[in-house]
């Protein structure tokens, strides 16, 4: 069994940015009484490629740019960070209703080419009506499944042939696909979500990872029947955990860093001292999890605490078991 | 007022000479000894890619004294959004001109993704919107609409775009965009619009141009003919009350003599004789790929055949994709040309000469050192 582990950039700014960066919701008023040379120099931008770098010096395996509408443009950071990130892996995380299917394609032939097929789509959009109109897309409810299938069908099609027409209800493409350098490469790996039934299929039919979220009742039955509806169709999806974690030397300290958060007894937190989140991660891998995705509001902490300790414990016990 | 200079960031590959015209940088060709972005070391891929490369051009550009580079996107380029991202942290003053077509991004999407590009490079995005272009490539890339409609879809994705950013929240119910209360966190909404380059010589393109455009770019055509355009461009648009300025995007060979400069597009087109295809014929519904055709580079035996003017040749579409005139000259007679065309009504221009990185320090160094701009405008105007 391998494990990974993803770490989420904190694109809409964490607790940090607010000394340089008015993204953050807190900005700090300048004190007056010291001399400040940053003036406008720095931005949310310059603290998330430090989180990246923390995390691949630190040993996770990916990064998560997410489609956060308070922060930066998910492709924006991706690209930001590519030039810097060797090893991770980059998954850009957007909504179907961005744009076309044959566009986000093409764009990611460009990413894969310069970063050697490391780029991964994470495809969500909003639940929220009002909040779909805010970005321009006016897709109902009942059409956001139908619509996202049609993105996976076309931006496959175009990735794997170069004469794939299909003429759908959102999106259409006429002898498309990529020729001479652009073909060839890897359609980024598809994280999808959700846990409706519509959701489950999408996924067992399209998807290469899906992600739950910590706190999501019935987990393990519900892993379970998604890796069932993936083998009916003969393939096997990735299970991957979204959770937001404290960790520290010290269990009370680790409680004390998420209660001042407001994330005490929160269903979707993990908090814990090294040995005891080696312990629960180990836990959940048992239940069918082979990837975990984690973010924390003090991003750049958190990411050095959970390789320096937590990796390597977990790391080192699955070597023991194998 | 100063003249803009950009240069061109190839997107699918460069030659090592004009005088050879095969794509050996970027891996549009085989890989073989001497390639490289990717090149061989030891027989093997040498692990660069054609990023590499494109960041070698714009750190040339911007060394040199060029304010940018346009980068186009086509069907078989690397994609403007990504490369911009990916050099916009290790460039200093390079401005990104990032050409795409509205009909494939949303507005709001495309809005985000623009104002965080500009707080990564304080400001250094702009935009190349193409709306003409057609035939069966727009079917390629899934866009179906007819191309004066088009036209009317990017008039409604800019006031989207500016809409949100600028006087968010934001409302517009639009034929082909809507978006109901849309708005950047506001910390990306402080930062400045793009400048935006429109393409297009249809009257379809010119209605749409005046309403959202800062500059009107267009390929070089025969002076008097884009005297002609650039007038009608800025009466129109004066006559609605936004004053738009001109650009010209063109290709230059320019050498220490006339001589040398002849010789290099001589070599050029013979070495093309046995593909003497032009990048034109192809179907579509742009009018300025039209005219640029109506050049028949293709049916020339000799090079100078395709001589028009002084210093004007129209075999460049024969040499590289892309439009079909082009200046040939010396520092000084490339020059000249430049401030003839400032005199005629340009403000800003996009040049490019093979191969693109040597080429941008040798026009940056010997050849805009001598552009004289508005105040040779005045003694031109005077003869």
């Amino acid at each position: 069994m391998s494990l990974e582990f993803y770490w989420y950039l904190p694109t809409a700014g964490d607790g940090r940015s607010k000394a340089f960066d008015q993204l953050s919701p807190a900005k700090d008023t300048p004190n007056t009484s010291i001399r400040d040379l940053r003036r406008d120099h720095y931005t949310n931008i310059d603290y998330i490629t430090q989180v990246a770098r923390a995390a691949e010096l630190t040993g996770f395996d990916g990064l998560i740019a997410p489609d956060d509408v308070a922060g930066e443009a998910s492709w924006i950071v991706a690209g930001l960070i590519a030039r810097d990130i060797k090893r991770p892996k980059i998954i850009a995380e957007f909504s179907p209703g961005a744009g076309s299917a044959v566009y986000f394609a093409k764009k990611s032939v460009t990413f894969q080419r310069y970063s050697g097929n490391r780029l991964g789509w994470s495809l969500a959009t909003s639940t929220d009506a009002a909040s779909r109109k805010a970005l321009g897309d006016f897709i109902t409810d009942a059409d956001v499944p139908r619509r996202l299938e049609e993105f996976l069908i076309v931006s496959k099609g175009v990735a794997a042939s170069t004469d794939f027409t299909f003429k759908g209800e959102f999106f259409e493409v006429l002898k498309g696909g990529f020729g001479g350098p652009l073909s060839g490469w890897n359609l980024p790996e598809i994280s999808l979500s959700g846990e409706t039934s519509e959701a489950l299929e999408i996924s067992a039919g399209y998807g290469d990872v899906h992600v739950f979220e910590l706190g999501t009742a019935d987990l393990a039955s519900k892993i379970a029947r998604l890796k069932a509806l993936a083998a009916s169709k003969g393939r096997t999806l990735t299970i991957a955990l979204k959770a937001r974690i404290f960790a520290h030397d010290d269990l009370d300290r680790a409680a004390l860093e998420a209660k001042r958060a407001g994330f005490e007894d929160d269903a979707h937190t993990l908090t814990g001292d090294y040995d005891s989140l080696a312990e629960d991660l180990a836990l959940l891998a048992d239940l069918g999890v082979n990837r975990f995705q984690l973010f924390a509001p003090h991003s750049l902490e958190t990411a050095y605490r959970i390789g320096e300790h937590v990796l390597p414990r977990i790391r080192q016990a699955l070597k023991r078991a194998a | 007022m100063s003249i803009d200079f950009f240069w061109r960031l190839p997107t699918h590959g460069c030659s090592t000479s004009v005088r050879n015209p095969s794509l050996t940088r970027g891996d549009w060709v085989p890989l073989t000894e001497g390639n490289q972005a990717p090149g061989l070391y030891d027989g093997r891929p040498d692990g660069s890619t054609y990023i590499d490369h494109v960041a070698q051009i714009a750190k040339a550009a911007e060394i040199s004294g060029f304010h940018g580079g346009l980068i186009p996107s086509f069907p078989m380029t690397d994609d403007p959004w990504v490369i911009s991202s990916h050099l916009a942290r290790e460039t200093k003053t390079f401005r990104f001109m990032i050409a795409f077509q509205p009909g494939f991004i949303n507005p709001v999407e495309t809005a985000r993704l623009t104002a965080s590009l500009q707080r990564a490079t304080a400001g250094r995005a702009l935009f190349n919107i193409i709306t003409g272009g057609g035939g069966p490539a727009q079917l390629w890339w899934g866009d179906s609409f007819a191309h004066d409609d088009r036209y009317g879809r990017t008039t409604e994705f800019l006031d989207i775009l500016k809409g949100v950013w600028k006087e968010g929240p934001y409302s517009q119910n639009g034929k082909f965009y809507s978006v109901e209360n849309g708005q950047l966190p506001a910390a990306l909404a402080a930062t400045d619009l793009p400048e935006i380059y429109f393409s297009g010589s249809s009257d379809a393109a010119l209605q749409s141009a005046s309403k959202h455009a800062d500059y009107y770019l267009s390929w070089l055509e025969p002076f008097e003919q884009l005297k002609a355009k650039f007038g009608a461009v800025k009466e129109k648009t004066d006559a609605l009350g936004r004053k738009i300025k001109c650009s010209v995007r063109v290709d230059l060979i320019a050498r220490p003599t006339e001589e040398e400069a002849w010789a290099d597009a001589k070599a050029g087109f013979e070495a093309t004789a046995h593909k003497r295809s032009d990048s034109f014929k192809q179907a579509s519904d742009s009018v300025g790929a039209a005219r640029q055709a109506a050049f028949k580079a293709s049916d020339a035996k000799h090079y100078d055949e395709l001589i028009i003017g002084p210093n004007l040749w129209t075999g460049f579409s024969l040499l590289r994709g892309g439009p079909a005139l082009g200046i040939v000259g010396s520092y000084e007679q490339c020059a000249q040309k430049l401030d003839e065309l400032i005199a005629l009504g340009t403000d800003s221009f996009i040049l490019a000469g093979t191969p693109h990185l040597e080429e941008a320090y040798r026009v940056g160094e010997e050849v805009l050192p001598l552009v004289r701009g508005r105040q040779a405008s005045l003694s031109i105007a005077a003869e």
